[in-house]
């Protein structure tokens, strides 16, 4: 089981943004808060924004927004370790504009990767495969960059370290301790 | 106006320049001399190819006893250039690092050119002039010769001085003739009372840029020397006898000063521990915490260094906020066993809660950390031992997350003396006397590791060689098998091996392992 937790910024128009999670209702408080997701076993993360309606913008005698129900997610924990920012970035949102969104905006993207902000009741998800750590492991090493491999090739196991298992030298070590 | 020149030797990581270098140049100029500084470590890598530098690498380390016709003419050569244009400044004195034991032969090398060609004062410093000088090829024995790196290279004219210790205050007192000062020549050396005095680091000239940085440029910085702890196997009490720290804004000032001036944003602390003192360790993240919110130019100020593990009682989540809102980005942090019993006897006297707190706070505020182990304590027991593989289990999520970013298990105890551990309590440390004859053609530059090995505790006689051995290889397959990133576990093994393989070959060879045994249960 995994335990998501997210720090959200939200503020509210008319009512509060709320998140459905595998069918339980969250609702996202004003300001920055943590908000623990309920504990899942699934391969994939999905939040869906579902309470947002068009009278939750709201705006001035001159058009301008001056109150609005949108969040976004700062920082992303999984079972209470904090997650390197590639995995907030990673989330696809599926927006389901509003029609008169739609009218204005008729090539508005169907999906957005790395959301920065939430304004349209949608979906957002994430997905890995088999164990969430054991893929995140993977993940996160196949994103580091390590510069001046050519100069150091040995920094990886140095500075990095590496999962080698030497296979050779147990088992010669082995052999001479008869072990 | 005197001139001073610096040397850096290999072999050191190509991270970062030295922060020796940049030490000694302040210090001198504080005394009117000039400063230059000469990496021979980086001046080397830039002109050789890679393969040559992995052979060097592996000479300097010991791996391999001998080079190939074709690098050693490179190296004469690169070398021979190199100490010419040093000595074509006419520097009144050239003063060379030997940074650790790893440092050994390539200063060995270096001082030999220099030699040759420089009949001025030579001075050497750094933690490898401890070192001993078994591992020198001019040295052809297993002695357990108790005299010094220094001493030896002193002996036989080399250097005209060599400072131990901490360096500093020496420096600039021999600079000004005064040879005869704590620390020079085999003096005891006197510790330094007030780090605020020394000048700020000089790196004009060996600029961070310049450096072959993992992830991004850096530079070094020490905020205390010495150690709030006295553990049983650690060196550092002897070296520093008293804990000493920089004031938070003298720190500060340093960091403003390498942004400034440098463009860096990792400093990498040089201290045994970040956190020795907490009031001043507060204060300086609390500043850096400042600095990093009202001055966009410090917002990515990161800093890593080495820490030590507190019981609960010593500090608040809210250290641990502050910390991550300063820019802790990896601490280095010797666990050491996740047995409390072998813990409490290294004096360290947290508990196995105390460290699932300092995990746990790492984890939430996204701090790496590096653990550091001890494999084969005397007093280990099968129990104790136990608990090292429940550590692997225990804190697993935390490794394939980055929190524990590597563990690294060691070689497993190498000890010399034995007074300070008996000290404690439950040891009697038996050494074998002919331990160093059961090597014939030991590598030379393992033999200061092979030869701490001959040793057993008297009250805990199962925990012989072949045992601590095999606990380290069983460690070292349960971290592979849970998927545990480990830093430099084939260099160890390696070692191990060919410590192991010339015991093999030299006393046994042909023969059961019940005669090894025989030949290493000597108690």
């Amino acid at each position: 089981m995994n335990q998501f937790t997210l720090e959200t910024h939200a503020s509210w128009g008319q009512t509060a943004p709320q998140i459905r999670i595998n069918n339980q209702i969250l609702t996202i408080p004003e300001g920055t808060n943590l908000i623990e997701l309920p504990a899942q076993d699934l391969e994939t993360l999905t939040i869906d924004f579902f309470s947002k309606q068009e009278s939750d913008t709201i705006v001035n005698e001159s058009g301008q927004i001056v109150a609005d129900t949108e969040w976004r997610i700062t920082t992303i924990w999984c079972d209470h370790i904090r997650l390197e920012s590639w995995f907030r970035n990673d989330a696809v949102y599926r927006p389901k504009y509003f029609s008169g969104f739609l009218e204005n905006y008729p090539d508005a993207p169907a999906e957005i990767t790395a959301p920065y902000q939430f304004n349209f009741c949608g979906t957002i998800n994430w997905q890995w495969r088999g164990d969430f750590w054991e893929w995140y492991f993977h993940e996160k090493n196949s994103r580091e960059v390590i510069n001046f491999l050519d100069k150091d090739p040995d920094r990886v196991w140095k500075f990095r370290g590496n999962t080698e298992s030497c296979d050779d030298l147990v088992t010669g070590i082995r052999n001479i301790l008869n072990l | 106006m005197k001139h001073f020149a610096f040397i850096n030797t290999p072999s050191v990581e190509l991270e970062r320049p030295p922060a020796a270098a940049a030490v000694i140049s302040a210090c001198a100029k504080s005394v009117g001399w000039t400063c230059d500084q000469f990496d021979f470590n980086l001046h080397l890598n830039h002109a050789v190819d890679s393969d040559t530098w992995q052979e060097l690498e592996q000479y300097w380390r010991c791996k391999r006893l001998e080079l190939t016709a074709a690098t050693k003419q490179k190296l004469d050569q690169v070398l021979g250039d190199f100490v010419d244009n040093i000595v074509s400044t006419n520097p009144d004195m050239i003063g060379v690092t030997v940074f650790s034991r790893m440092s050994v032969m390539a200063a060995w090398v270096v001082l030999q050119a220099l030699r040759a060609k420089y009949k001025g004062k030579i001075v050497i410093g750094g933690s490898g002039s401890y070192a001993w000088p078994c591992s020198l090829p001019s040295m052809d024995t297993n002695s357990l010769d108790s005299s010094t790196f220094a001493d030896y290279a002193h002996k036989v004219g080399l250097v005209n001085y060599f400072i131990q210790g901490d360096g500093e205050e020496a420096f600039v007192e021999l600079l000004n003739g005064n040879e005869t000062y704590p620390g020079i020549n085999g003096q005891p050396p006197k510790q330094i009372e007030n780090l605020n005095t020394l000048p700020l680091p000089d790196y004009t000239g060996i600029e961070p840029v310049n450096y072959f940085y993992t992830y991004e440029p850096g530079i070094y910085i020490t905020a205390s020397r010495g150690c709030v702890r006295k553990c049983s196997f650690c060196n550092i009490p002897e070296m520093w006898p008293k804990f000493k720290n920089r004031t938070a804004d003298n720190v500060i000032q340093e960091i403003i000063n390498g942004k400034k001036k440098f463009d860096v944003n990792l400093f990498h602390f040089t201290d045994s521990l970040l956190n020795g003192n907490m009031k001043v360790w507060r204060e300086i993240n609390y500043h850096l915490k400042e600095l990093k919110q009202s001055d966009p130019d410090f917002k990515d100020i990161k800093y890593m260094g080495q820490f030590i593990c507190r019981t609960r009682l010593d500090q608040t989540e809210s250290d641990w906020e502050l910390m991550a809102a300063g820019g802790a980005n990896l601490f280095v942090t010797g666990i050491e066993s996740f047995s409390h019993r072998v813990r409490k006897h290294m004096g360290k006297n947290y508990s196995n809660a105390d460290i699932d707190f300092h995990f746990k706070m790492s984890a939430w505020y996204g701090i790496k950390n590096i653990s550091l182990m001890f494999i084969g304590y005397p007093t280990e027991t099968l129990e104790d031992h136990e608990c090292n593989i429940e550590f692997l289990h225990r804190y697993r999520k935390y490794a394939l997350s980055g929190v524990i970013h590597a563990v690294r298990w060691g070689y497993t105890g190498m000890f010399r003396e034995s007074g300070k551990l008996e000290k404690f309590g439950d040891v009697k440390i038996i050494t074998d006397p002919d331990f160093s004859k059961k090597f014939n053609n030991l590598p030379q530059g393992i033999r200061d590791i092979a030869l701490g090995f001959g040793w057993i505790n008297e009250f805990n006689p199962t925990l012989d060689l072949r045992e601590r051995i095999r606990r380290r290889l069983e460690l070292h397959e349960v971290s592979v098998k849970l998927g545990w990133p480990q830093t430099r576990s084939r260099e160890e093994l390696q070692i191990l091996y060919n410590i192991l393989e010339n015991l093999n070959r030299n006393q046994v060879d042909g023969q059961d392992f019940e005669e090894l045994e025989t030949l290493l249960d000597f108690h």
